[in-house]
């Protein structure tokens, strides 16, 4: 499952033309349950698939004030202490979660992924401490989406 | 989410003094509520635990401590010996406790008249009087604990900085004292029982505390009254946490057994409650040390694999040759004063495919 942040007015329109000689064929899945939580783990799971996320995975905000608004959580996992920071889409962006239906044999073959949910906002968690753009490549990535939408800003 | 109680309910002890909330790590500010009193003589006889009323209610995720009232005895004497003693430093699983008990000098032996002399001899029974004793001498016994919760046991010692066993312990010892000498304790003898070397740790204590006296010795406990006191403290305040525990993970408090043995791995019922209490993926909950390589191994072996960045660069240094980094050896071919080739990050595949969606 990959999930990225996609301009909103071009999702719906990929949504209605269905085109499969496109290189990605999108399609909204209905019966995909509404995404309630996204967490992004400062570690690699090899697991794919259901757990028991409601019992274990305990997210409490921080009590201490930083001084910017900013509301920070921590939790845990695997003993390890986490430190994590809400996420949420620029204007005019919102969170898709695409699954791939048959991965492709060669690196270089076309991809096929189906869309089969939306998400407004994901949580990225650092290890022990709070994720930043310089150490956590969610957050240096929306801050690139800023700097791609001043380089191809219309010059007046 | 309900604030959740403890199951046990007779109460013994009655004064409750001070309750600090103290995390060893930034990371853990929230702190746990303070112990409501909660006394109800009608379920007191009935349960087979005994609750403290040292110990606050809810789950023990975050590390705290307790000081008794300072004993008007103490407060009015020059001169105050102290002990220190420490409860469930090698389990796998529970908080390790640390636990101080000071009187006034002239009063050293009174303790060994009232029951405190080798505690590792004594039932748990036993023990769990000799507290009550305690409680019943406030005009010159004095006590304090500091619980460290398992949870933050396993973010110390899990986390980048890595914050070793005994360097937690020794921290601990020190708050502990600092903070009776605050209360305006005139400490000038102290006892430690010490399971690493005495002679080193001596030396950073008397560092610490310049006008105090140290003894620091092995086996402490079964040689010193006042750390035969201390030790009581902490063994039962573990016990009783443990023989209480609230999970903090949801829906588990009515699943999970409390079976956990003595948490040493050569329990068998230690190794049974932790076979049978595996998570694939969350491993297991907040009463274990992850820390612990017991814990690890079984995770290694049943649990589904979970790599982290910094742990894989420990493995690779460790596991380096440290002469590699003076000179030519076999293995690296590569010229001296050339940097190493550097491998370029393979671009993840998903990007080309989004040249796509941008291009529909």
């Amino acid at each position: 499952m990959s999930s990225v942040w996609c301009p909103t007015a071009r999702l719906a329109k990929q949504q209605q033309t269905k085109n499969m000689d496109e290189a990605i064929a999108l399609a909204a899945d209905a019966s995909e349950a509404p995404i309630r939580a996204l967490h992004l783990l400062p570690c690699q799971i090899d697991y794919d698939g259901e757990a028991a996320i409601d019992s274990f995975f305990i997210v409490k905000p921080e009590t201490k004030v930083a001084q910017t608004n900013q509301v920070t959580y921590q939790s845990t996992f695997r003993g390890r202490g986490l430190r994590g920071v809400e996420v949420k889409p620029p204007s005019r962006y919102e969170g898709a979660i695409y699954r791939e239906s048959r991965p492709p044999p060669d690196i270089m073959e076309e991809r096929y992924l189906a869309l089969s949910g939306s998400f407004s906002s994901i949580t990225t968690w650092g290890h022990s401490e709070l994720p930043t753009p310089f150490s956590n490549n969610l957050l240096k990535a929306m801050t690139w989406l800023d700097v791609t939408e001043d380089l191809h800003a219309h010059v007046e | 989410m309900p604030p959740k109680t403890r199951r046990s309910l007779k109460r013994t002890s009655s004064s409750i003094s001070t309750v600090s909330t103290t995390s060893m790590t930034s990371l853990s500010p929230s702190p746990s509520p303070p112990p409501t009193p909660v006394s109800d003589p009608t379920t007191s006889t009935s349960e087979a635990f005994v609750k403290l009323d040292h110990i606050p209610d809810g789950p023990c995720t975050t590390s705290w401590s307790y000081y008794s009232t300072v004993p008007k005895e103490c407060a009015e004497t020059e001169a105050v010996c102290l002990g220190v003693d420490e409860a469930g430093r090698g389990p796998v699983l529970g908080p390790m406790v640390y636990a101080v008990s000071y009187v006034p000098v002239t009063r050293k032996d009174d303790l060994a008249q009232v029951g405190f002399a080798d505690s590792k001899q004594l039932k748990e029974e036993q023990r769990d009087q000799l507290f009550q004793t305690l409680s019943k001498h406030p005009d010159w016994i004095g006590w304090a604990v500091h619980v460290c919760s398992p949870q933050d046991i396993s973010e110390c010692m899990l986390r980048r900085a890595k914050h070793n066993l005994n360097e937690l312990a020794h921290d601990t010892t020190i708050d502990l004292i600092a903070r009776v000498l605050k209360n305006g304790v005139q400490v000038t003898e102290v006892f430690v029982d010490t399971v690493g070397p005495p002679d080193s740790y001596k030396k950073k204590l008397e560092a610490h505390f310049p006008r105090i006296d140290f003894t620091v010795t092995k086996k402490a406990d079964s040689l010193f009254p006042c750390v035969s006191a201390a030790s009581i403290c902490a063994k039962v305040t573990r016990d009783a946490i443990l023989r209480g525990w609230v999970f903090a993970e949801t829906g588990l408090d009515d699943v999970f057994s409390r079976e956990f043995g003595s948490g040493y791995p050569s329990d068998p019922n230690t190794i049974k409650w932790l076979n049978e209490h595996i998570d694939r993926v969350f491993g297991y909950p907040r009463v274990i040390r992850f820390s612990w390589s017991t814990c690890a191994k079984l995770l290694e072996d049943k649990g589904v694999c979970v790599r982290w960045p910094g742990d894989d660069e420990d493995r690779q240094t460790k596991s380096a040759d440290i002469r590699g980094l003076f000179g030519r050896s076999d293995s690296t071919q590569s010229e001296e004063g050339s940097e190493p080739p550097r491998k370029k990050p393979e671009r993840d595949p998903i990007f080309r495919s989004l040249r796509h969606v941008m291009t529909i």
